[in-house]
């Protein structure tokens, strides 16, 4: 028989094969109804959760308007009074609505909806929407990010770990291997017909979910954020595809693989994102409310070292200002002590209190930087952490908020402190001044982080999840290697 | 065939199985780990009280010193919520309601909790979820006991080994369901013997308590077993089976619970509680300047002979109740709507046996809803009473004296639900309940199971 | 052509074959007959370059299976005992996806469809799934691929068991045909009465080594089958 058969020619490209191979494996997918029937089940049940999500966002951020305004109405019709009282009066500030937390909700439903800003102290968030509930309330964990992020990998791997183990899938495999094809051909096109799979999932979720959340307008940062994301979960989901497309390699027991998987999954998506915040907490404790406030007023009261109280501090002042503008008496000064005490008394609150603050939001540092080592045991905490920072619904963004508040609040009774500084009053009563005149200088301009900060911010864990695309790519490289030589 | 020769032969395969004492391990150290975690977290409430205590004790030391000077001392009371003593079981929703109040006799009712700050601990961890021994329960007991349990029969079946057995004079029903029982006790035993070590070692000590524990637990391994039993009755090949076990797992675990609260919330919303305070604020400013007002406009009357207790104090005091009926239909309103909301929920719970289940353990750990409120509700009386004891001094205008400074009245919290409370009884029977509707559904499909 | 050249494969200490020696030249047919275990299957691996040969060789137009496995795969078609397709697929689309990795060039859905019909199968079954076909016809399959690739040899693995006469027969009639055209066969069975009708050497397996190597056309079925009980009790 002639060597140079026609039918022989050159060998089509491996890559050209690897694509008839993936396409024959969606094929398989396609036809294979169950697996079908319940991707479609999570695409409907996560559409649904963001579109309510949606509505639940346009109805929180029509009433925070309206309580902004009702706010901001309170304060102006106070009329003329002494400032000062203004500052005991206070007011509320509303956090804006993230419109990506229909897709994330993050940790909105656990942090303060509004700040009550009032002179001498710096109040926390209060008002958390998971205040007053029941046990029912603990089970609000579903959402389209939480379907990604634990639901697409569990599908992901009933979908693949039979590809390449089980007697069927070895004995098929050893024909198309007898056929001529290589293994890395064959393997290969099995991980891009999964990862195929997958990309039209998050496409066909994001489809879904866009009508919901186009009511409200989406600025070009939002989009910009969605496609960040988009990218993130699309990483994210390779690396299961891979990592069950080489365990499937791996082993030739479908039940070993099913096994092995399923514990990765179990580790990876449900335990580690409990366990990892617990223990980086109690690594890093934060001191309990009382004692929050026991420290911090010990600290306002006695100085920072506790050897300066803040009356000594104020007489000193006192002492400096006599001798500054030569008189006796501080009656006879040109400004109104009252206020100059005012201004001292809010300095030194403030600052106390930004001192505790601080250290209580670098703990929180400290904790998130410890939970990011944990994801060296699972790749979901990295993206959780990426998929927050981007739909804004993470820490940063709520102390973005927090900080705005306070500089606001700063301005706002230093303003009303000057203003009685300014006016010295007959004997024995208070200067009154209209309050909406006198602060309508002084505007609330909350400023967002820009994008790139936040880009730059979550360079780490972007980079943790190419360390895992990586890695998973090696095990299915291995596991291809190890199937060629003995199928 | 005796069903005791049946058991036992299954018993004596799954001893064979490996995976059942690395699964058991598994659960032992998330046990233990969470049963730390719930001690640990109850150490630090117990610490936090003890603070707020010491600070009480120092605003009431303080105070002493102005008896006799003013009519009535009545210095700020700090009633707190202590955990109770099964608390390290579940966090619940101790998180969720203030365990502490402001009680300030002349203080409007919305200072009562305006300035109790909830713990400053990271959201994000609160956000993660409690890892305390109620969620080891609810959440990865089901999937140890689904784990080895979802294929007692699909395993002998794809072998064909069903085939031999039911050509046997023995019912299918009564195989399946003593393989399951054996089954179960085989696993669920050891569990309930490990979460009751676990919990026991964390603090949680009672008696009583801990044998409700047990309730709680079989009930919901019962539920998961006659689950498994279902698997049975549908799935022929193992793949089926497990994809059959992991997607009920997810679904009534986390999915349906998930979306029944989302059906709540828009059907019965909660009620706004930013809105709430910024109309207490207005009605407060309104009532101010309109009293303000009439003390400008009407002279103050003299009495003669001029009382000891200046009226100048009673007519504040006056002022204080007006502005406080003022503000009653608001908070009233809200109460309502919170109530409303709360029942909805808590009637949810009984058509998802998971909620039944955290819901009770909830109500075991004392970190339920229901105790919270109760906590409230007594502040609440506590309040009334101090406001009494003011307007008891003005009426005899007579002020107050170091001995009956000494005597005030400390709040005491008073827990009224014990181990077996009604709460409990009620999730233990809606388990009963939806076991009995999945035994029955399998008892209707007893033919597919004869036919191998 | 195959040749094996004292090919020994040892798993630890247990050997599977113990220099095993033979060759199979165009148009021949080769069967191996043997007990189950005897090494039939792991003849085969080597030949297909799954395995290692722990020393000797087995080659493929002269080229050794282990070392050139793609080219070596390209030459020959493997029909497994159990031919593996996928069930979800119809046998037409089954076909054109292992030609597609078998790189066959032309592969127009007549070439295709007429591999079919030489192979024996009906023109209704082309479109069905092959999760409904019988043994046979999945069988029929594989052959089907054997023409359109024009392997120039089959290694065949208990082709026959579990088939009816009928279907028995059929596949006989093919591979006859096939070794008509040229092809080098080699079989692994333990049907001894066909074997013999088909093939042209016969060689008996038993515990890794090859027994007795027998010329079929100068031998009745009845001595065949003594031979063959002898060598079993002699080794047992």
């Amino acid at each position: 028989m002639s060597d140079a058969s026609p039918t022989f020619s050159r060998p089509a490209s491996a890559v050209r094969q690897t694509l008839v191979v993936a396409a024959t494996q969606l094929k398989l997918m396609w036809r294979e109804r169950r697996l079908l029937w319940l991707a479609l089940t999570l695409l409907l049940l996560a559409g649904a959760s963001v579109t309510t999500g949606a509505a639940r966002l346009a109805q929180q951020a029509q009433e925070r308007q309206i309580v902004a305004e009702q706010e901001a109405g309170l304060w102006d019709s106070q009329g003329t009074i002494d400032p000062h009282a203004a500052a005991h009066v206070g007011r509320a500030i509303p956090a804006p609505v993230r419109p990506l937390a229909a897709l994330d909700p993050g940790i909105t439903d656990f942090v303060g909806t509004s700040v009550f800003i009032e002179g001498h102290a710096q109040n926390p968030a209060r008002h958390r929407p998971v205040d007053a509930g029941t046990a029912l309330s603990r089970f609000d964990g579903f959402s389209a990010a939480w379907a990604l992020q634990v639901v697409a990998p569990l599908l992901i791997i009933l979908a693949g770990f039979a590809s390449l183990s089980g007697d069927v899938a070895r004995e098929t495999l050893r024909q198309e291997l007898g056929s001529g094809a290589s293994a890395h051909v064959l393997i290969g096109g099995r991980l891009i017909a999964l990862a195929t799979a997958s990309l039209l999932l998050v496409l066909a979720l994001l489809a879904v979910s866009l009508p919901g959340m186009v009511g409200r307008t989406l600025g070009t940062a939002d989009i910009t954020a969605l496609v960040a994301m988009f990218a993130a979960y699309a990483l994210y989901l390779l690396v299961f595809c891979a990592i069950t497309i080489g365990v499937s390699a791996r082993f030739s027991a479908a039940r070993t693989s099913l096994v092995v998987l399923l514990g990765f999954w179990v580790v990876a998506t449900l335990l580690a994102p409990r366990v990892a915040p617990a223990l980086a907490e109690s690594l890093y404790p934060t001191p309990t409310a009382p004692a929050f406030r026991a420290a911090v007023t010990e600290d306002a009261e006695h100085g920072a070292d506790g050897h300066d109280p803040a009356d000594k501090r104020l007489d000193a002042l006192k002492a400096e200002m006599l001798a500054r503008y030569q008189v006796k008496d501080v009656d006879d000064l040109p400004v109104n002590f009252r206020g100059v005490a005012l201004e001292f008394a809010e300095a030194n609150s403030t600052e106390t209190y930004n001192r505790h603050f601080e250290r209580i939001y670098a703990t929180y540092q400290r904790q998130a930087i410890t939970q990011r080592a944990f994801a060296a045991l699972s790749p979901t905490l990295a993206l959780q952490a990426a998929s927050r920072a981007l739909a804004r619904t993470d820490f940063p963004a709520q102390l973005a908020f927090l900080r705005g508040v306070e500089d606001y609040r700063y301005r706002l009774i230093q303003a009303l402190n000057l203003e009685v500084k300014q006016h010295k009053a007959a004997n024995g009563s208070k200067h009154l001044a209209d309050i909406a005149t006198l602060t309508r200088s002084v505007a609330y301009s909350p400023q967002q982080p820009p994008l790139g900060h936040i880009a730059a911010a979550q360079s780490v864990n972007f980079a943790i999840l190419l360390a895992w695309v990586l890695l998973a790519l090696g095990l299915v490289f291995t596991s291809a290697r190890h199937l060629g030589s003995a199928p | 065939m005796s069903s005791l020769s049946i058991a036992g032969h299954e018993i004596r395969r799954l001893l064979r199985d490996r995976a059942l004492p690395v699964l058991l391990g598994l659960l032992v150290v998330l046990a233990a780990y969470a049963a730390w975690n719930g001690s640990a977290w109850v150490g630090q409430r117990e610490a936090a009280i003890s603070l707020i205590n010491a600070e009480e004790q120092d605003a009431r030391d303080r105070s002493r010193g102005f008896v006799g000077k003013a009519p009535s001392v009545l210095p700020r009371v700090q009633p707190v919520l202590p955990p109770g003593p099964m608390a390290a079981l579940s966090i619940g929703q101790a998180d969720a309601y203030p365990y502490t109040a402001d009680v300030v006799a002349l203080g409007d009712r919305s200072q009562l909790l305006r300035h109790v700050w909830s713990d400053i601990g990271n959201p994000a961890v609160q956000a993660a979820g409690r890892f305390d021994l109620a969620f080891v329960i609810v959440f990865l007991l089901p999937l140890v006991i689904l784990a080895t349990t979802f294929d007692l029969w699909s395993r002998e079946c794809e072998r064909g080994i069903t085939a031999l057995v039911l050509s046997q004079p023995i019912a299918a029903g009564r195989l399946i369901a003593v393989k399951a029982l054996a089954r179960g006790a085989i696993v669920l035993l050891p569990a309930l013997a490990i979460i009751i070590a676990v919990a026991a070692g964390s603090g949680a000590t009672r008696p009583s308590g801990l044998a409700v524990l047990a309730l709680i637990v079989l009930a919901y391994g019962s539920f998961w077993l006659a689950l498994a039993v279902l698997i049975g009755c549908f799935a022929r090949r193992t793949t089926e089976a497990a994809i059959a076990a992991g997607a009920l797992w997810l679904l009534i675990v986390v999915m349906a619970p998930s979306l029944v609260l989302a059906a709540v919330n828009l059907m019965v919303p909660p009620p706004s509680q930013m809105q709430l305070a910024t109309a207490l604020k207005a009605q407060l400013a309104d009532t101010a300047r309109q009293q303000q007002l009439r003390h400008a406009a009407a002279s103050p009357a003299t009495r003669s002979p001029a009382p000891r207790i200046a009226d100048a104090v009673r007519v504040a005091y006056a002022d204080l109740v007006q502005a406080d009926q003022a503000i009653a239909p608001l908070i009233a309103a809200h109460t309502e709507a919170e109530d409303a909301r709360r029942q909805a929920l808590d009637r949810a719970r009984l058509l998802l046996p998971s909620v039944a289940v955290q819901d009770a353990l909830d109500r075991l750990a004392g970190s339920d809803a229901d105790r919270a409120l109760a906590f409230q509700q007594q502040v609440l009386a506590y309040w009334h009473a101090r406001r009494q004891l003011h307007k008891d001094y003005l009426d005899r205008d007579v002020p107050q004296t170091l001995a009956e400074y000494d005597a005030l009245p400390r709040f005491e919290f008073q827990d009224t639900a014990g181990a077996l409370q009604r709460g409990v009884l009620i999730d233990l029977a809606a388990l009963a309940v939806a076991t009995l509707l999945l035994l029955i559904a399998a008892w209707s499909m007893r033919r597919r199971l004869a036919t191998p | 052509m195959l040749t094996a050249t004292h090919l020994v494969k040892e798993h630890g200490t247990h050997r599977a074959l113990d220099d095993v020696s033979f060759t199979v030249r165009p148009g021949e047919i080769f069967c191996l007959l043997g007990a189950n275990g005897a090494g039939k299957s792991t003849t085969i691996k080597l030949f297909l370059g799954f395995l290692e040969p722990t020393s000797g060789s087995a080659e493929v137009d002269g080229l050794s299976a282990w070392q050139q496995p793609h080219e070596v795969r390209r030459r020959l078609l493997y029909i497994p005992e159990n031919v593996a397709l996928y069930d979800e697929l119809t046998g037409y689309e089954n076909l054109d996806y292992f030609a597609r990795l078998a790189a066959v060039e032309q592969r127009s859905s007549a070439r295709l469809k007429d591999a079919l019909r030489s192979a024996g199968l009906a023109p209704e079954a082309f479109g069905r799934r092959v999760g409904l076909y019988s043994k046979g016809m999945r069988q029929k399959v594989g052959i089907a691929l054997a023409i359109i690739k024009e392997a120039r040899a089959l290694l065949l693995d208990e082709p026959t068991s579990g088939l009816d006469p009928t279907a028995s027969a059929e596949f006989h009639e093919l591979i006859v045909r096939q070794r008509d055209r040229g092809t080098a066969i080699l079989m692994a069975t333990h049907d001894l009465f066909r074997a013999r009708e088909v093939a042209t050497t016969i060689g008996l397996m038993q515990a890794g080594r090859l027994c007795r190597t027998l010329d079929a056309s100068t031998i009745t079925a009845n001595d065949l089958e003594s031979l063959y009980l002898e060598e079993m009790s002699r080794s047992a």
